[in-house]
């Protein structure tokens, strides 16, 4: 079993976090691969303990020299795995 | 691009029951939960021309209960939540800001807080510029 200090966050992000958009929202900044966070991209965000798959909506400009990503939150990593498992593109 | 006021996004004409439920579900529930939530706040908006220190909640607004809360796509996501009384956290001396689309509010923190009467039947939505000194 996978625990907390072995999963990588794409996007440190939290979902109670919305702006005008209605999207949850985090700084690009904070992503330690910012070139994987990309419109259409589907990362895993949150954090360690609670992770979490969303789809990249947009990047936009943010304060200063940062940017803001915008994230649709698809659900928790195990329903994809079940998913993908039913589907016979991952292994049991 | 500096930062944007949060002036902007607030709701109007929304009153608060004292005894509605403020939620904040997952990440937010540890000290450094709420620590990067305040400050990815602090550095994205202002309120009254200073940065906003505040952490996103929801709140149990006309229409919305704890069950519909929790039950959001996103929300849905996290296994533990947090609930106080809107009343408590008021009285407690935090801010509660209606931010962008219901039942989203802003609780705001530190040296960016704004006092707010107590409410002892019900809270208008109004604000008060006046920092805590």
């Amino acid at each position: 079993m996978t625990t907390p200090g072995e999963i990588t966050v794409t996007l440190p992000a939290d979902v109670n976090q919305i702006d005008d958009t209605g999207y949850v929202w985090a700084f690009l900044s904070d992503a330690a691969e910012p070139g994987r966070v990309r419109p259409g991209a589907i990362i895993v965000a949150g954090d360690p303990v609670e992770p979490f798959l969303a789809r990249v909506v947009d990047v936009v400009d943010g304060p200063g020299d940062d940017s803001i990503v915008h994230l649709d939150v698809l659900g928790v990593p195990h329903q994809t795995i079940e998913e993908l498992r039913h589907a016979g593109l991952l292994s049991a | 691009m500096s930062l944007e006021p949060i002036e902007g996004y607030l709701r109007e004409g929304e009153q608060l029951d004292p005894a509605a439920h403020l939620v904040v579900r997952g990440w937010p529930l540890t000290a450094d939960g709420i620590l990067r939530n305040a400050d990815a706040t602090r550095r994205r908006y202002s309120w009254a021309g200073e940065p906003l220190v505040a952490v996103s909640a929801e709140v149990t607004i006309a229409g919305w209960d704890v069950d519909r809360i929790l039950s959001g796509a996103r929300l849905r996501t996290r296994r533990s939540y947090a609930a106080a009384a809107v009343g408590e956290v008021l009285d407690a001396g935090f801010g509660l800001l209606p931010t962008f689309s219901a039942p989203h509010y802003s609780v705001a923190l530190g040296s960016t807080l704004w006092r707010r009467p107590s409410c002892s039947s019900e809270c208008s939505v109004r604000y008060d510029r006046t920092p805590i000194t």
